[in-house]
């Protein structure tokens, strides 16, 4: 008997990682588009944390871009400034909303060029080691405002 | 477009002629007093535009009286910008577009975004990025600093070229978000501090105007 629990409590250490990971969504994903000469351009989404703990993500990759970056726009004395950000936390049982003129990822130098309706995927890696992907799509946002990207 | 989407459109249009109406109708009680209201600073005497010399994204001149004759937007930004300046020239082109809709019986105002990275945003750039938001919006640049602060320290626009060493070429340029509104004499009428509220611009403007046009 006792050996059937160190059995079980073992398979759910091993399956441990996969549940915290799904454990942290990413929804509302989306790039962006960048104006032609830009080479730098925002990504935006939502992330949900229904851990017991606090999420904190560390470094965004993704094969589309030579590099992202965490950033906030903040107003300050009256100039809008990007603050870079060493990483994302999530709250417990909260969420990051990464949106247009708040917290977003900046996306450098695309290895390709990128264009609404791209699906682009972004890697995310954890403090705890673990790491999830999602994909972003690309949208020209000229003509839209902020309450329309809400619901899509 | 969505069901949903479409029902906030109709409801946003709605709400907007309403309130537009209801300000009309008033007439006679809408004054200069209401425009302290407003989440806009409204100059009380529009200010005179000192002389500045820009170029537009075809190349061709633009200054204090290039602004004359139509009520213009003009808002501060750089094309390397990858958050605060397309968003607020999508909200721009919202604007534009709303106001050719609704307000068909008035002249579209201008609407322009003046570089504050003059040595990256050349004629050629802007050519090509200022009509990927609108076709009729204008991109102004100059060959200098210099110049592009002849207007904005006239129109009390703070910007800050953040290079961190000669060679960086992603650099950022903090700078006011601020979108000024200069009337159709070319004189500073407005200022609309950041962050920007697509249905507020169009409502505060629309009374603004109202105001003006009444004398």
């Amino acid at each position: 008997m006792r050996n059937f629990r160190n059995i079980i409590t073992i398979l759910m250490l091993l399956f441990l990682p996969t549940l915290v990971v799904a454990e942290v969504s990413i929804e509302d994903t989306w790039i962006r588009e960048a104006p032609p000469v830009s080479r730098v351009q925002a990504a935006y989404g939502i992330f949900k944390n229904s851990l017991a703990h606090d999420a904190e993500i560390i470094s965004a990759t993704s094969p589309a871009f030579e590099r992202i970056e965490f950033h906030e726009t903040i107003l300050e004395n009256g100039l809008s400034k990007m603050q870079q950000l060493t990483s994302i936390r999530i709250p417990s049982q909260g969420k990051a909303t990464l949106q247009p003129e708040g917290m977003h990822m900046m996306l450098f130098n695309p290895t390709s060029p990128v264009s609404a309706g791209n699906k682009i995927n972004i890697h995310f890696k954890f403090r705890n080691g673990y790491t999830t992907s999602s994909l972003f799509i690309v949208k020209k946002a000229t003509g839209i405002d902020h309450h329309q990207h809400m619901h899509h | 477009m969505s069901k949903s989407l479409f029902i906030t459109l109709i409801l946003a249009v709605t709400v907007t002629v309403s309130i537009v109406g209801v300000v009309l109708y008033q007439g006679g009680r809408v004054d200069r007093s209401d425009l302290e209201k407003l989440n806009a600073t409204v100059f009380r005497i529009p200010r005179t535009i000192s002389p500045f010399e820009l170029m537009d994204h075809n190349g061709k001149l633009f200054n204090q009286d290039s602004l004359k004759g139509n009520w213009s937007f003009v808002f501060f930004g750089y094309t390397n910008c990858p958050d605060v300046c397309p968003n607020t020239l999508s909200i721009m082109n919202v604007m534009a577009n709303k106001l050719e809709k609704n307000q068909p019986d008035k002249v579209i105002p201008r609407f322009a975004m003046v570089s504050v990275d003059p040595s990256r945003d050349t004629v050629e750039v802007l050519s090509k990025y200022i009509p990927y938001f609108n076709n009729s919006f204008i991109g102004l640049t100059g060959t200098s600093s210099p110049q592009i602060d002849a207007i904005t320290k006239q129109f009390g626009i703070p910007y800050f070229i953040k290079k961190e060493s000669p060679a960086d070429t992603q650099y950022e340029v903090q700078h006011s978000g601020a979108i000024i509104l200069v009337n159709p004499e070319g004189n500073l009428h407005a200022l609309f501090s950041a962050p920007h509220d697509v249905t507020r611009l169009l409502n505060e403007f629309t009374l603004i105007r109202y105001i003006h046009e009444q004398g």
